[in-house]
């Protein structure tokens, strides 16, 4: 019992991996790691085994951790007819069962084929915490088929959990339905206690390989480093730990166990537990995990740089994007393709400066793969997904607040409508209108009888509809955006039947106060929400040299300008390119049939064509729900319209860590900070340039950071409309 | 134009658009409903409507073998037949229908170039093939619209700078998959595919499926990295141009800090102009390096020495290699001791870019590997010299052949007179060299153009390099090899050493690699050479001509 009332109990989490927690290997650690994480994160956490327990090294622990419950279907005998293993239709069958009986609030699974039955499920949509492994990492790999499995999964998760940044983004840019949904779950290093590497090389240099023999893992060509290192006058050891030979072709298995038994200066250790392993590896002084070049563009990370690092070994391992931002673009021990650039490396790794510098990086990037990261990771997704645990929203109401979400388009709305579906107390119905004045005419109606809040997104008829059957003891919440002042709509509105209108700008809500002379105190102001989480990603290299602008249509977004922008950069720097994620203007109909919008379009875009400085300069990307992704490629995020409500897409690049440039609108400084708001393009331009050229890109990026989070982050807008709906805002009271 | 004929005007175009709306509304009716009748007449559809009827009444089941035998046997017979297409002119719907297209396409003798570049490659390989740029968003459209022989993607495309920038990482998979659609149009249309892997790119660029994948820099393009009228007065400091963050380790870093150095990373555009100001250089990427030797700078390049470089070539004070960083320093100074580079050191340094490191040998190189032969020879085509002689006997003309044979750079043809046929003849033809014979000219000594125009008018080659025979205008093994590289650095119309004193500017007395108003013509283009303008007039009548001395042999 706290001062504010009963303790409110941590999150209840059931977590099964399709993976049998006999065999030691990744994907059990895996399973052992995430349950410790949740358990620290403060989560009840169930583990539910595939197999019979015959190997307790990885449950033994478990079962000592506070919180954490070892279900075990076999010994138990939850099921009948259970076999060696759970099937993943019997896993998924008894994960239903049991929440049936006790519901869980995440639902943790790792494995495609469990994924797809538990995506099927219904009791267990929209809790599903997945894991996403065996997943296509290239192009050809994603059938329609494989993206049509990723898409059901995607939709019937909360979260899809990816291991690294570069699969996350893969995924969302390969199935749409990801995006939003996507997290970084980076692998766990766990190692054995008291074992450390010898901080410096030793001679004879010893090398070691643990894992598997197999031709894309350069196993047979490690061999050859002995004798390329003693012609340099080097004297080495190679020791490798494995014993699984793999590889189709017989030759190949024939000549890779030839050379670990019989070649000069190999060791081979055979088969070994991953702790021992680990603790021979500690022995040695290099590390090995260099690989075919074919490997480069995996989207893992292999866990057994990490573990290395974390002991304290440096890694001799192919330069890729992925290391480059693990360990730096300066690390000194990347291979090149053949056996002779890793033994010049290698040479090179006897100086104890060179030895020192590697060794401290890879041990700083398995610094950030602690099980205490994990925890913290899963924090801040526990908060998010279950905000009534989190202890940020009021006490729980005795019964539950029924709330109707009512509109033709709910883009804009549909983080807060999640929001407003995970509080507690609450019940929130669609009223999904199929136009923008066409609906069902009786659901409508239905709704309005049964709700107790009715949240109109737009201020238009449906707004209308739902002040004249309002009904006594009910609130009417309308969100007004822009283009609804300038129609006929508010002015049908019975605006005294209305609690709040609620404007998305200080600007915007003087303008409605003006427009409609309704009573100043109903007109609010919530601003738009950025998911300041999901957009902050890092950047990819030498993003400050792109500009991007989302949304060109019509022709007030003034695209010209923005070419005035980049023309004007390009005459002195012509790596600047514009970078458009946006619907092309025909593909809106109601934009292309109208002569002026055509006319302004086709200058525009003839304009891209013919000048020397804009041919090839301006790129127009896919429009898509990917934004995230995009942002990455983005530095400078340009506003250049005529006017706005809002404009979300500055506050977005700043979430994403890219400078907004913001020409002066109506009322952009009230939405803006006045350091991002020019007054013409060639302020703008000149702004950039000095930016880049200054060497303040860093910097001013971090401004801008950290002023969205302060003032549009998605949890504090949360928190408003929380209010709003609860009835506990100052100015937002019953009015019958 | 008054208000009712505005409004005309205005209902006339309205009109004209509901007219083509309403046209493209039609052709889209119309490939629905072509689509529609493959559909109805498709072999799967036919099936699954078999095997539904069959779930739906399971008492059929029994005779669902039959009703699918019959199928079978009934293939093709009693499909929907498209409607005809509506009456539009000028409306294509083929993809084939681009061979129509009448307007003006490239020069036929060039490659045709679906291209996916690197900032500079344009400029790089513009003077050899024709390039059709595709962008990301407009790459599907522009590749179905024109005829092209090859389809060539550079990993540098993948750099900053370029429209294609992150091509092949996970973040950007909108443009792997853009280029992926590109190469599978390509596969169907039996357009070769090449990745070019002239730099570091993303890994996922390599998961595309490439006919042929080169692993090569695409070395220097002698036009626009060249010491062409190098100004006197340039700096001594070392440079080094490229990204800041190979500079950010020790000792390189020190070098840097304490101002040894001049570190900056232009754009592609200022790029050649800031390389010819500096006498001296760090390289750290052999293209980067070669760039440096051919803009007429000593070179210390730390790692690997530029493909095709070797120690003979490049003299060992023009280009230092180490491999340690910490030797750097020491050699530049040492490097920066030294003048800047003599007039012989340049002619040895671009003559082994030339043979061996320029782009269009690279690119040369690739096509053939690539299986595009014709293609191959006909980059180099710029290159091709026919030598003029006119041999007054055999021995004369052994001393002809012994020149030609020594030469690093081989003519493609000799053109002599009619009369001129000689035993020695034989070993250049044995050599692939065109022997050609012009109608006999009179013969008028030198100084008269007429006898070099007369062969020159016979002969083929883009260059024609007269030679005049007697011991004392022996070529050296160098001869062709320098005219033809100074050519392809300046776009000279001829190429010689001067006639007249230029004025100084602090380079030898004989001043190489300039332009000048008259040379005693070793290289002309055959077009010049076949006018009967005297070369001393040349000068006069806009032809650009460039300086550079005779090397004697030894």
């Amino acid at each position: 019992m706290t001062a504010e009332g009963p303790r409110r109990p941590g999150p209840r989490a059931v977590v099964y991996g399709d993976v049998d927690l006999n065999i030691i290997d990744g994907s059990a650690i895996w399973a052992q790691s995430m349950t410790q994480a949740l358990a620290e994160a403060g989560c009840e956490v169930t583990l539910v085994l595939k197999a019979p327990v015959r190997t307790p090294r990885l449950v033994d622990p478990l079962t000592r951790v506070p919180g954490v419950t070892v279900v075990r279907p076999h010994e138990e005998g939850l099921l009948p007819d259970l076999g060696e293993r759970l099937t993943p239709e019997q896993a998924v069958a008894l994960l239903a069962r049991m929440d049936a009986e006790r519901p869980f609030d995440l639902v943790v699974v790792r494995g495609s084929r469990l994924a797809e039955r538990a995506a099927a499920e219904e009791s267990l949509r929209g809790r599903l915490w997945t894991y996403l492994t065996d997943v296509p990492q290239t192009l050809s790999g994603l059938t329609p088929d494989a993206v049509a499995g990723l898409t059901a999964i995607a939709h019937a998760s909360r979260y899809l959990l990816c291991q690294t940044e570069e699969l996350r983004c893969f995924l969302e840019q390969a199935v749409p339905a990801a995006c939003g949904k996507c997290v970084l779950f980076p692998p766990v290093v766990v190692l054995p206690e008291g074992v450390a590497g010898p901080g410096q090389a030793d001679d004879p240099l010893t090398l070691v390989y643990t894992g598997k023999f197999a031709p894309a893992w350069n196993t047979l060509e490690m061999t050859e480093l002995p004798g390329l290192l003693g012609d340099r006058g080097v004297r080495a050891e190679l020791h490798m730990i494995g014993d699984k030979i793999h590889g189709s072709d017989r030759d190949w298995a024939k000549k890779m166990r030839v050379a670990l038994e019989s070649t000069p200066g190999v060791v081979w250790h055979g088969g070994h537990s991953r702790e021992d392993a680990l603790r021979m590896s500690a022995q040695r002084a290099v590390g090995l995990s260099w690989r075919a070049p074919e490997l480069d563009a995996s989207l893992e990370l292999s866990t057994k740089v990490l573990e290395l690092g974390a002991l304290g070994l440096p890694v001799v391992l192919n330069r890729t994007p992925m290391h480059e931002r693990l360990l730096g673009a300066d690390y000194p021990l990347y291979a090149g393709a053949d056996a002779t650039s890793v033994a010049d490396v290698l040479a090179r790794a006897r100086d104890p400066q060179v030895y020192r510098r590697a060794a401290d990086a890879c041990a700083r990037a398995a610094a950030d793969f602690t099980l205490g990261r994990a925890a913290e990771r899963l924090r801040g997704y526990l908060d998010r997904a279950l905000p009534a645990l989190s202890g940020r929203n009021a006490a729980l109401p005795s019964e539950p607040l029924k709330v109707v979400v009512a509109g033709h388009e709910l883009k804009f709305f549909t983080r807060l409508l999640e929001h407003l579906r995970s509080l507690p107390g609450v019940e929130v119905r669609l009223d999904q209108w199929t136009g923008f004045n066409d609906h069902d005419e009786p659901a409508s109606r239905a709704l309005a009888d049964w709700a107790d809040v009715v949240i109109c997104e737009w201020c238009g008829p449906n707004a209308v509809y739902y002040a004249r059957h309002k009904r006594p003891g009910q609130r009417l919440l309308v969100r007004l955006h822009r283009f609804e002042l300038y129609s006929e709509w508010p002015k049908r509105l019975a605006v005294e039947k209305v609690d709040a209108v609620i404007c998305v700008s200080p600007h915007y809500a003087e303008l409605t106060r003006r427009r409609t002379g309704w009573p100043a105190e109903k007109v609010l102001v919530v601003p738009n929400w950025v998911d300041t989480e999901q957009l902050d990603r890092p950047k990819l290299p030498d993003a400050e040299y792109a500009l991007g602008i989302i949304g060109i249509a019509p022709s007030r977004k003034r695209l010209d300008r923005a070419l005035d922008v980049l023309e004007r950069l390009r005459r002195t720097d012509p790596r600047f390119m514009l970078h458009v994620k946006s619907k092309l203007p025909w593909e809106y109909w109601w934009i292309w049939k109208r002569s002026e919008e055509r006319a302004y379009f086709e200058r525009v875009f003839r304009r891209i064509q013919r000048s020397p400085e804009l041919s090839g300069a301006v790129v127009f990307d896919p429009f898509g729900p990917d934004v995230a992704v995009w942002l990455r490629r983005i530095g400078f995020v340009l506003s250049t319209s005529d006017d706005e409500s809002f404009h979300l897409a500055p506050a977005e690049g700043m979430a994403s860590g890219a400078v907004p440039v913001v020409l002066a609108w109506p009322g952009a400084d009230t939405i803006y900070d006045d350091h991002w708001v020019h007054a013409d393009t060639d302020q703008a331009a000149a702004a950039i340039a000095d930016t880049v050229r200054g060497g303040r890109f860093d910097a001013e990026r971090e401004l801008g950071r950290e002023q969205v989070r302060a003032a549009y982050a998605l949890e504090g807008v949360c928190d408003r409309w929380t209010e709003l709906v609860r009835g506990t805002a100052p100015a937002a009271a019953a009015r019958a | 134009m008054s208000e009712q004929s505005d409004t005309s005007a205005i209902e006339r175009r309205q009109r004209e658009r509901m007219e083509r709306a309403l046209a493209d509304r039609d052709a889209r009716i119309h490939e629905l409903q072509v689509r529609l009748a493959a559909l109805e007449g498709s072999a799967s559809l036919a099936v699954g409507r078999v095997l539904t009827e069959a779930a739906r009444r399971p008492r059929r089941l029994p005779r669902l073998p039959g009703d699918l035998f019959r199928l079978w046997r009934g293939k093709g017979r009693g499909a929907a037949s498209p409607p005809p297409p509506p009456d539009r002119p000028g409306f294509v719907g083929y993809d084939e229908d681009r061979l129509l297209v009448g307007y003006p396409g490239p020069p036929p003798e060039r490659l045709v170039v679906a291209g996916v570049l690197g900032p500079g490659l344009r400029d790089m390989l513009d003077p050899y093939v024709h390039l059709v740029p595709l962008l990301p968003h407009d790459a599907g459209v522009v590749f179905d619209a024109v005829e092209v022989d090859l389809v060539l993607v550079t990993a540098s495309a993948a750099s900053v700078g370029s429209p294609w920038n992150h091509l092949g990482d996970p973040a950007a998979l909108d443009r792997t998959r853009a280029l992926g659609r590109v190469l599978a149009s390509a596969r169907g249309r039996g357009v070769p595919t090449v990745l070019w892997q002239d730099a570091g790119a993303p890994p996922g660029l390599a998961t595309l499926d490439f006919d042929h994948v080169e692993h090569d820099d695409c070395g220097v393009a002698l036009h626009v990295f060249n010491p062409v009228a190098l100004d006197a007065g340039r700096e001594r400091a070392p440079l080094y141009a490229g990204p800041g963050s190979a500079l950010s380790a020790a000792p390189l870093a020190e070098l840097r800090e304490r101002g040894d150095l001049t570190a900056l990373d232009p754009p592609w555009p200022g790029l050649a102009a800031l390389l010819r100001r500096h006498t001296l250089a760090l390289g750290l990427d052999p293209v980067r390096t070669v760039q440096h030797l051919a803009s007429g700078s000593r070179v210390v390049a730390l790692g690997a020495r530029p493909r095709g470089i070797g120690t003979d070539g490049v003299p060992g004070e023009v280009l230092r290699s180490v491999d340690d960083p910490a030797k750097v320093a020491p050699e530049l100074a040492a490097a920066r001791a030294e003048p800047p580079v003599g007039a012989d050191e340049l002619r040895a340094t671009l003559r082994a870019l030339f043979l061996r490191a320029a782009t269009p040998v690279r690119l040369s190189g690739l096509l053939a590997r690539a299986g595009l032969t014709e293609a191959a020879e006909q980059v180099l085509s710029g290159r091709r010299v026919a030598v003029l002689a006119r041999p007054a006997d055999e021995t004369e003309a052994e001393r002809l052949a012994d020149d030609l044979v020594a030469q690093l750079h081989q003519p493609a043809e000799l053109v002599v007179p009619a009369a001129a046929d000689f035993a020695a003849f034989d070993r250049l033809r044995s050599r692939g060299v065109t022997v050609r014979q012009a109608a006999e000219a009179p013969a008028d000594g030198d100084a008269e153009p007429a006898p070099w125009a007369a062969l020159a008018e016979a002969a083929a080659a883009e260059w024609v390099a007269p030679w005049h025979g007697g011991q004392a205008a022996r070529w050296a093994p160098g001869h062709l090899a320098d005219m033809v590289c100074a050519g392809e650095c300046s776009a000279a119309d001829a190429i010689g050493p001067a006639l007249l004193p230029l004025d100084a500017s602090g380079w030898d007395a004989a001043v190489d690699y300039a332009f000048t108003g008259a040379v005693e013509p070793a290289l002309i283009r055959r077009t010049l050479a076949r006018k009967p303008t005297p070369p001393s007039e040349w000068g006069r009548h806009g032809a650009r001509l460039l300086a550079l001395a005779l090397e004697r042999p030894n």
